[in-house]
C-alpha cells in the first residue's frame, strides 16, 4: 500500500520564505512492504504533454540531460541505469517491453510531465512544471514508489529556462536539480 | 423592494434551482431505463448481470427495468435444446445529458449524471440467438450467435471483412485549464475474424492495459478498453461502442472521449 504524506509543507514552506528556491522538493510516497534498493533501473521518459507546442516544449528539460545528470547523481549508489526517451516513439508499450527483454531491470522509473503552469496571454507561457517519477518493481509489476519534482515559477526563481525568441537553450542546472533531488527523496526512503 | 431576508432567500432559490436543473439527464430521463428483450427462439431464460450484481432474470419475450450505468451489462440466455446464448451490452451516452454543457460550470450536472448513471442508456431492444445444440463448432467459441444492437436487420455475425491492424492514439485532457496534466494513449488493436485484440500504453505506466473489441459484419464494434490511467497503473476498464468509418475503427468511450484508430495498410512481401 502507497503511503500518503502530508505534500503541503514543503511548497509551503518555500513560498513562506519568498519563493527564493528554484526547485521544491515534495516528499515521497513508497510501498511500506517494499524493502529492495534499487540496482538495475529502467528509466523511462515521457516529457512532453501532447498539449505543449514547440515553444513551450522548449523550456523542458531535454532527455538527454537528465539521463547524463541521472547516471552521474546514481553512480556512487552502483545502480545500472538504461535511460529510454519514449516521446515521439510510435509504439510505446513494445518498444519497453523489448528494452526491459534486453535490459532485464528490476526497476522500471517512469519520469513524466505531470503538470506545467502555462502564463501569460495571448501566446502562453510555460511558468513552472512539475515532474513525476514512479518506480516500478519488474517481477511484481507493482509501483513501489512516487515522489515529485517541481520546477517552480521561472519568473521568481531567476533562472531562464529559454533564448532569445523562445529558442532552445540547454537546461543542465534543471537536470542536476531534478537528479539530486530525486536522489535525496529516494535515499530518505531507504531506495538508495 | 428586497429587504436583507428576501434577497438571501432568493439566492438560495436561484442555487437549488440551478443544482436541480444542471442533472439534465437525471431530471428528464430518470437512473432506470426499460430495455426490451428478446430471443430466438422465444422462452428463453435470460439473466442480466452488471459488475457481478444480476440485475433482472426474465424469461423472453420481455421487458425488465434496470438502473442506467456507464458499465456495461453481461445478458446470458439458457433454453433446454439450444446453445447458451451471451452478450454484452454497452451503454450510450445519454442525449439529454448534452444540456448540462452549458451551465456545466458548477460541475454539479455532470456529477449527478455520472454519479445516477443517467448520462448513459442502453439500447432499447436486446435480441440474441440460441443454436440449436450441436449446430456449431466445437472451436473456436464464438459468441457470433448474439445480436447485441437494436437494429432488427442487423446481420451481427462476426466477418473478417474488417481485420487488419488499426492504431491511435488519445489523450485524457487535464480537468483544469491553465496548467497540463494529460496522458497521452497509444492504442494498438490487431483484428482477426472479427475479434479485436491490443494495448492501451499510456504516458503514465510502463505496463500496457487490455483492448479487446468485436467488429460485426456491418462493422459496428463493441468492447472494452483499459486505460491505465496513473503512476499506480490503476485499472480504469472503459465500455467502447463505435464503428468502422471509411476504413477507420471510430470508438466511442464511456463515460466520454473519443478516438479514430486507423487502419494500417498493407505491406507487400
Amino acid at each position: 500500500m502507497i503511503r500518503r504524506r502530508r505534500t503541503l509543507a514543503w511548497p509551503l514552506a518555500t513560498v513562506l520564505a519568498g519563493c527564493s528556491q528554484p526547485v521544491a522538493l515534495y516528499p515521497g510516497n513508497k510501498d511500506a512492504t517494499y524493502h529492495q534498493k534499487l540496482q538495475r533501473v529502467l528509466v523511462t521518459l515521457n516529457l512532453r504533454d501532447p498539449g505543449m507546442t514547440d515553444a513551450q516544449w522548449n523550456v523542458i528539460v531535454r532527455p538527454q540531460e537528465l539521463q547524463q545528470s541521472l547516471a552521474a547523481a546514481w553512480r556512487p549508489f552502483g545502480i545500472s541505469l538504461e535511460v529510454l526517451d519514449l516521446d515521439g516513439v510510435s509504439d510505446r508499450a513494445k518498444v519497453t517491453a523489448d528494452a526491459v527483454a534486453r535490459f532485464a531491470p528490476m526497476q522500471i522509473a517512469n519520469v513524466r510531465i505531470a503538470r506545467f503552469n502555462k502564463a501569460g496571454g495571448l501566446v502562453s507561457i510555460i511558468d513552472g512544471y512539475m515532474l513525476e517519477t514512479a518506480i516500478f518493481d519488474v517481477a511484481t509489476r507493482k509501483t513501489v514508489w512516487t515522489g515529485t519534482v517541481e520546477f517552480r515559477q521561472f519568473s521568481a526563481g531567476g533562472r531562464s529556462r529559454s533564448g532569445p525568441l523562445g529558442m532552445a537553450k540547454s537546461h543542465v542546472s534543471d537536470a542536476n536539480d531534478f537528479a539530486d533531488g530525486l536522489t535525496s527523496q529516494l535515499k530518505t526512503d531507504g531506495l538508495l | 423592494m428586497f429587504d436583507r431576508t428576501s434577497a438571501r432567500l432568493a439566492l438560495t432559490s436561484c442555487c437549488l434551482i440551478a443544482v436541480v436543473c444542471a442533472s439534465c439527464a437525471t431530471v428528464a430521463t430518470g437512473g432506470v431505463q426499460t430495455i426490451s428483450l428478446q430471443s430466438t427462439p422465444d422462452g428463453a431464460d435470460c439473466i442480466l448481470v452488471r459488475d457481478g450484481e444480476r440485475l433482472a432474470r426474465a424469461v423472453t419475450p420481455a421487458s425488465v427495468t434496470i438502473s442506467r450505468s456507464m458499465k456495461g451489462v453481461r445478458v446470458t440466455c439458457t433454453k433446454a435444446g439450444f446453445e447458451e446464448g451471451r452478450t454484452v451490452i454497452a451503454a450510450e451516452r445519454e442525449p439529454a445529458a448534452a444540456f448540462n454543457v452549458p451551465i456545466s460550470v458548477l460541475a454539479i450536472g455532470p456529477a449527478v449524471d455520472l454519479a445516477s448513471g443517467a448520462s448513459s442508456r442502453y439500447p432499447s431492444l436486446i435480441r440474441v440467438s440460441l443454436s440449436p445444440e450441436g449446430s456449431t463448432p466445437q472451436s473456436p467459441p464464438s459468441p457470433a450467435t448474439v445480436v447485441p444492437l437494436a437494429a432488427p436487420t442487423a446481420a451481427a455475425q462476426l466477418s473478417g471483412r474488417f481485420d487488419g491492424s488499426y492504431s491511435g492514439n488519445y489523450v485524457s485532457r487535464a480537468v483544469l485549464s491553465g496548467s497540463g496534466s494529460n496522458v497521452n494513449y497509444q492504442i494498438k488493436l490487431t483484428v482477426v475474424g472479427g475479434q479485436g485484440t491490443g494495448t492501451a500504453s499510456s504516458s503514465a505506466c510502463p505496463f500496457p492495459g487490455d483492448v479487446n473489441v468485436t467488429i460485426d459484419a456491418d462493422g459496428k464494434a463493441s468492447g472494452e478498453i483499459d486505460l491505465r490511467r496513473d503512476s499506480a497503473c490503476q485499472p480504469d476498464k472503459r465500455q467502447t461502442i463505435g464503428r468502422i468509418e471509411n476504413g477507420d475503427l471510430r470508438l466511442v468511450l464511456q463515460p466520454v472521449g473519443r478516438v479514430t484508430l486507423t487502419r494500417a495498410q498493407a505491406t507487400a512481401n
